[in-house]
């Protein structure tokens, strides 16, 4: 098996306080069901979810896609320590094998790298 | 010789009589619109209407969106809920947006989509973006004619919501479809379907685009409403029953509108 592309992203966790401290509608649009409850049940809901989101930034980043389109967490999925891909996400990355993610937060940081798979 | 100079003369002015009374009747008629019947209200509930007056919206538009606005007053008034607390913003100026505030702007100028775009942008990052639930432009039909490029159009719009959507992640970004007018109706009309400057087939174009791009679920689409008649026939122009004037809404079509509005802002 080949690499495709490698991605690496950090999130500021005092961001995602901000954005859960002012309504937090934005979870809904960019995490799956089954994301958000397990954010939410988490005992730090902010660094969880910023977690998922440098998880996600960085698995688009390994596809190498242009980023100049609409925001794409919404069409990926994080489980485990993979990335699946729906909709336009899947469409515009083409033939893809496995995305893997190593993450890691604290209070102030959630950093990921991503591995995207040749198929 | 004098006969024939008669003859001559008679078959002119009847010609000159009836391309009078073509050019009076049919080159360019206004016709008088009935008004379909409104029964809007009972396509929603009084739960629908409430959950979408408790959120916050910025709402950037001109004439037809002050239809839109006026159904919805119709609507809540004749289910006694409490309407929205509209409130008119002008271009620039960012108003403190409390619950249920519907914040609206008379947005630029017709003819000119890209500075309705740029004052929409300038107004959700100058603070109504840190303020509102959901944010939308609307343009007019006048902003999009048969020699618009609906392609650059689109792409300055998609590009302008995108930067947007992941600046403002806490804002829900409706997208609009182009209003219609109707027709065409008179010579003149079908001339210009003819040689191709054909208004409502160049703003299809153009919704054609937003359609595929947002879909079911982000999309308010009024063009397909106004184009779909009470017995389900659907035209790419604006079907007269909804229609005052050939291009606004009347209480009809405003009220069938702001229902579509009201379901769109209870989206999730």
């Amino acid at each position: 098996m080949r690499i495709r592309g490698v991605g690496v992203d950090v999130v500021d966790v005092s961001r995602i306080t901000r954005l859960l401290e002012h309504r937090g509608s934005f979870t809904r649009r960019w995490f799956s069901t089954a994301e958000v409850e397990r954010c939410d049940t988490s005992e730090f809901p902010d660094r969880e979810y910023a977690t998922l989101l440098a998880a996600k930034e960085a698995a688009w980043k390994s596809l190498g896609l242009d980023g100049s389109g609409p925001v794409p967490w919404g069409w990926m999925t994080v489980s485990g320590d993979a990335v699946a891909l729906s909709g336009p996400v899947a469409e515009a990355a083409g033939d893809v094998g496995r995305i893997e993610v190593t993450t890691t937060a604290d209070a102030r940081l959630a950093q990921a790298w991503a591995l995207a798979w040749e198929p | 010789m004098r006969g024939k100079v008669m003859q001559i003369a008679v078959g002119l002015v009847v010609l000159g009589v009836l391309g009078a009374v073509t050019y009076g009747l049919f080159w360019d008629p206004r016709p008088a619109y009935t008004a379909a019947p409104n029964d809007a209200a009972e396509k929603v509930t009084d739960e629908e209407l409430e959950q979408a007056a408790d959120q916050r919206v910025f709402f950037g538009h001109m004439s037809v969106g002050n239809n839109i606005m006026s159904g919805m007053r119709q609507i809540y008034s004749e289910h006694g809920v409490a309407a929205p607390g509209f409130v008119q913003a002008e271009i620039g100026e960012v108003p403190a947006v409390g619950e249920g505030a519907f914040v609206h702007t008379l947005i630029g100028e017709n003819r000119h989509p890209y500075r309705k775009l740029d004052n929409f942008e300038a107004m959700v990052r100058g603070g109504l973006g840190d303020q509102v639930d959901v944010a939308l432009v609307k343009f007019c039909y006048i902003d999009v004619r048969w020699n618009s490029d609906v392609d650059h159009l689109f792409n300055e719009y998609k590009q302008t919501m995108d930067a947007l959507e992941a600046d403002y992640p806490n804002v829900r970004f409706v997208h609009v479809t182009a209003p219609l007018t109707t027709g065409p109706y008179g010579i003149k009309d079908h001339v210009k379907q003819v040689v191709g400057r054909d208004d409502n087939a160049n703003r299809e174009r153009y919704n054609a685009h937003m359609r595929e791009a947002y879909g079911e679920g982000r999309l308010l689409d009024l063009a397909q409403l106004e184009g779909t008649a009470p017995d389900g026939t659907v035209k790419g122009e604006l079907y007269g029953g909804y229609s005052s004037d050939g291009a606004h809404l009347n209480e009809t079509g405003a009220s069938l509108a702001a229902v579509e509005f009201v379901r769109m802002l209870n989206e999730r």
